[in-house]
């Protein structure tokens, strides 16, 4: 109830002071009425009611002072109180500070290479419904004839798309734009449908685009990085590797493809002869990576099965050796066994960085062990003149808090260098890498916020045992000793 | 905070007492309260300002009174306060401890 009348006073704050001002201004002018009804003349009275007994200013701000949290005056008392006590102790506050600043910093930067990498959102719709084939070995080893095939006959997908580059699966998927090289991914004119990726600008392949239609989507970040953020972009024309391209459309925001590097432009897979006159392009041999959306009610090992029998009915038509079709769930990592390698690698350093954090704290709460008993005197002292255990403890959190916040700026700061160098250096390294690393910034918010998170808990339970220490000190025999 | 505002010669607390026992007969604003203070006390308790309204709001925060706008004797806007239930409680229980408390020092005053 008091803690309603409190919230509601200094949520009306401005009309409450209004009223409180009016009170005593009322206070003064009836005042001012007696002392006139005594005898004094009018001027007089006016000077004589202000300056009876008090300032009506102090009378204000005492009013006022009444509502306001008393703690919050307290806390920062227990602040300065605790940033002196450190200045104090230079060498344990240096140690404490940076041994939590390293963990804080190396857990941030990992924290944020995690975010933008193994957690990246998909726009994707119904992701779980979208499936990858391969085969026995977790390889793509289907060609676009089979990809009809199976496109004809199946009845357990209900759309299948296939991707490729001008050179193999992965590689030589640059073109030429403006001398700049942009990733390309070659796709069937459904891909953007069967995904259900949804065009923000212009409309986007037709499911019948000839084989000389010249058309061209561009992801959502090259519209803005290497367009501008042109928003006539849909019909203008650009050239790629000398062939011209009309843009038709540009996706949502988020989406950069299926496979493991970021894709800035889409050509339907039918314009690859356009771009390569001299290649020979045989449909039944060429690689293609093929994704579809199951049907309705279809369990991924019913499409797994009718899939076999349709690839062995291909394969024995075209005399090409059987293989296994098997479904693995669509992500950003194409390969299962990369996938699987990253989450491992990622997996080990996490809980490395998380082990080092770990360390810190105990050897930080160590310190405030080893503090605390040294301070037995200090707070037998205190409690010795009156303070309540609870302040004791609140006195011992505050200064955790302040401990843990000068860690975490020198720990961001630590960590800011890291992501630098850190994308720095993948600039420089293997092109995947690169690609991978794309959306790393430096600056997560979200990745500072957990930590800021992770490491507030830390100064709690670091605080634990010293208070429970503290908690325990018979204020007189603390006085006694020595 | 707190000692500084009250009358030196009041005992801790026992302004907002005072106020209470002001408030039984009924609605008073805050000139009123101090001018029943004066005149019951014959002179004695001048409460100035600076120590009637914090007092006040105390009461206020506590909930022991409440306060609404109305019309002053001569037709000027006032806030007028009356005491709450919780008011008259606190009332009773503070002026049992003050006499308490009272009795106890006039009893050390005439041993000593």
């Amino acid at each position: 109830m008091k803690l309603f009348r409190r919230l509601r006073y200094l949520l009306h704050s401005t009309r409450s002071e209004a009223e409180l001002r009016e009170e005593i201004e009322f206070h003064r002018l009836e005042r001012q009425r007696q002392l006139v009804r005594d005898g004094v003349p009018e001027s007089d009275a006016v000077a004589a009611s202000r300056r009876a007994l008090g300032s009506r200013t102090l009378a204000r701000e005492e009013a006022r002072a009444v509502w306001i949290w008393p703690r919050l005056e307290t806390i920062w008392q227990d602040i300065v109180y605790a940033a002196r006590g450190l200045r104090r102790e230079p060498g344990f506050t240096l140690v404490a500070v940076l041994a939590l600043g390293a963990a804080i910093g190396l857990n941030t930067s990992l924290f944020t290479t995690l975010n933008a990498f193994l957690w990246r959102p998909w726009p994707v719709q119904d992701p779980d419904r979208v499936v990858t084939l391969v085969d026995q070995n977790g390889r793509a080893t289907f060609s676009l004839a089979e990809r009809e095939h199976f496109a004809r006959y199946s009845k357990t997908l209900s759309g299948l798309v296939a991707t490729r580059c001008l050179d193999g699966l992965s590689e030589g998927c640059l073109l030429k734009l403006d001398d700049a090289d942009v990733r390309v991914d070659f796709v069937t004119p459904n891909y953007f449908r069967v995904l259900g990726i949804s065009m923000a600008r212009g409309a986007g392949f037709s499911d019948d685009i000839a084989r000389t239609d010249t058309v061209a989507i561009v992801s959502d970040r090259a519209w803005r990085v290497r367009f501008a953020a042109d928003p006539n972009v849909v019909g203008r024309r650009i050239v790629l590797d000398d062939v011209p391209f009309t843009i038709v459309g540009v996706t949502t925001h988020g989406f950069d493809g299926t496979s493991l590097d970021q894709k800035e432009l889409w050509i339907p897979i039918g314009a690859m002869p356009m771009l390569r006159p001299d290649y020979v392009f045989d449909d039944v041999k060429r690689g293609a990576a093929l994704s579809a959306r199951l049907a309705d009610g279809v369990t991924p090992p019913q499409a797994a099965a009718e899939l076999n029998t349709l690839s062995e009915q291909f394969r024995r038509d075209h005399g090409l050796d059987r293989h296994q079709v098997a479904l693995i769930s669509t992500t950003f990592f194409p390969n299962p066994a990369k996938r699987r390698n990253a989450d491992q690698i990622f997996a080990t350093m996490f809980s490395a960085v998380v082990l080092v954090l770990g360390l810190a704290c105990a050897n930080v709460a160590n310190l405030l062990l080893a503090r605390g008993a040294a301070r037995r005197r200090e707070t037998g002292a205190r409690l010795a003149l009156g303070a309540s255990r609870a302040r004791i403890v609140r006195q011992l959190l505050t200064e955790s808090l302040v401990l843990a916040t000068a860690a975490l700026v020198v720990g961001l700061a630590i960590a800011y260098i890291l992501l630098l160098f850190g994308i720095a250096g993948a600039v420089t390294a293997a092109h995947i890498i690169r690609s991978l690393l794309y959306d790393l910034s430096p600056f997560d918010p979200i990745a500072y916020v957990t930590v800021g998170a992770v490491l507030t808990i830390v100064a709690i339970a670091a605080t634990i045992l010293p208070a429970r220490q503290a908690l325990r000190i018979d204020p007189a025999a603390a006085l006694r000793a020595e | 905070m707190g000692l500084t505002n009250q009358p030196p010669d009041l005992l801790p607390g026992t302004l907002d007492l005072l106020i209470l026992r002001t408030l039984v007969a009924g609605e008073l604003h805050g000139y009123g309260i101090a001018e029943r203070l004066k005149l019951l006390s014959q002179d004695v308790l001048q409460v100035g300002e600076s120590s009637l309204y914090p007092a006040l709001q105390r009461l206020l925060l506590n909930g022991w009174v409440k306060a609404e706008w109305g019309a002053s004797e001569n037709n000027r806007r006032a806030r007028f306060y009356t005491l709450t239930g919780a008011g008259k409680k606190r009332l009773a229980a503070e002026r049992a401890e003050f006499e308490r408390l009272v009795g106890a020092i006039q009893r050390v005053l005439q041993l000593a």
